[in-house]
């Protein structure tokens, strides 16, 4: 998976009309709530087969951060 | 009965008839703006016909069993083509009876498909943020007593019905935050065009009228209920289940 195709499907997850950028910060989306971490969660297991934690998501400060662990 | 905006865009499966077609009229009447879905074109128009604003009533004609993976799509389709949906009223249904004994695979699964799978999905496509008008948006199902007083022969369908049910109070609880209602309606037999084939199959309308203290139900006794659930007297109410039944239970 691209960083393009990354962002476009994290776009999908949180339902938002705007296109997001590596540099946004998780918790100033109005979308970011506890019902899309746990869809973002789903994706990490399906897609990459990793498994995110709540120490995990408590480290995640920005977009950037979800691509990091994600290895793209 | 709330007051609505023509501007306010409620979808309404299985609008051509029975249940779906009161709800419909009714909305309208209220002045909602109706997206009727429905497999028959002629039987849309002839809702259109019946309404009491007909330039507020957009059909749509859809078999929702079509391709089920694109339901959402199809949700999504609809609010770039009306704008955002204030309210989802999911009436399309098929019933089924027969015993246990008699259950297939593939029966069961189209049966699901109709009764769980479809309603399912169209909850997805209408709970997307870019689909609903957020705060003050709701959904409602026609589930059915079966889901919770089955009878012989309602295996497949209550259980279908049964699981729809479970998976709304679930909806319930993940849309609460974004205010967002979700309800079902469990009604028992009602005079309309499914209820009469079911009547006339197997037993006698006369039998079935006295089991009910307040006689059989009509397709407006349910509606009622769905469009005072999707307006906003009904702001703290989620999650629920009502039972129509005339006094049955």
């Amino acid at each position: 998976m691209t960083r393009a195709e990354f962002l476009a499907e994290l776009q999908d997850i949180l339902q938002r009309d705007e296109p997001l950028d590596a540099e946004m910060v998780l918790k100033d989306l109005p979308e970011w709530d506890s019902l899309s971490i746990m869809a973002v969660a789903g994706f990490f297991d399906k897609e990459f087969s990793k498994t995110l934690n709540f120490t995990d998501f408590e480290s995640f400060i920005t977009v950037e951060d979800l691509m990091a662990r994600a290895g793209i | 009965m709330p007051d609505f905006r023509p501007d306010e865009f409620f979808l309404v499966t299985g609008a051509s008839s029975g249940i779906g077609e009161g709800v419909a009229l009714l909305l309208n009447q209220s002045g909602a703006a109706v997206i009727a879905a429905g497999r028959s074109e002629a039987r849309l128009e002839s809702l259109r016909e019946k309404a009491a604003a007909p330039g507020h009533i957009h059909p749509e004609v859809k078999d929702l069993a079509d391709d089920l993976d694109r339901l959402p799509d199809w949700v999504l389709g609809l609010k770039n083509k009306y704008g955002k949906l204030k309210g989802l009223i999911h009436c399309a249904g098929v019933t089924l009876t027969e015993p246990v004994n008699m259950v297939t695979y593939a029966g069961a699964v189209e049966l699901f498909n109709l009764d769980y799978f479809v309603p399912v999905l169209l909850a997805k496509g209408f709970a997307d943020r870019r689909v609903n008008v957020g705060e003050g948006a709701s959904m409602t199902f026609i589930a059915s007593l079966a889901a919770v007083r089955p009878d012989k022969g309602q295996g497949l369908y209550g259980g279908a019905k049964a699981a729809l049910i479970n998976t709304m109070l679930v909806l319930a609880k993940e849309l609460a935050p974004r205010r967002i209602r979700v309800n079902c309606l469990s009604p028992a037999l009602v005079m309309t065009p499914m209820g009469r084939q079911f009547v006339t199959e197997l037993t006698s309308a006369e039998e079935q009228h006295n089991r009910y203290p307040l006689g059989l139900g009509q397709a407006a006794d349910v509606a009622a209920l769905a469009v005072f659930l999707s307006g906003a007297q009904a702001r703290w109410i989620t999650g629920q289940n009502y039972i129509l039944d005339g006094g049955l239970t």
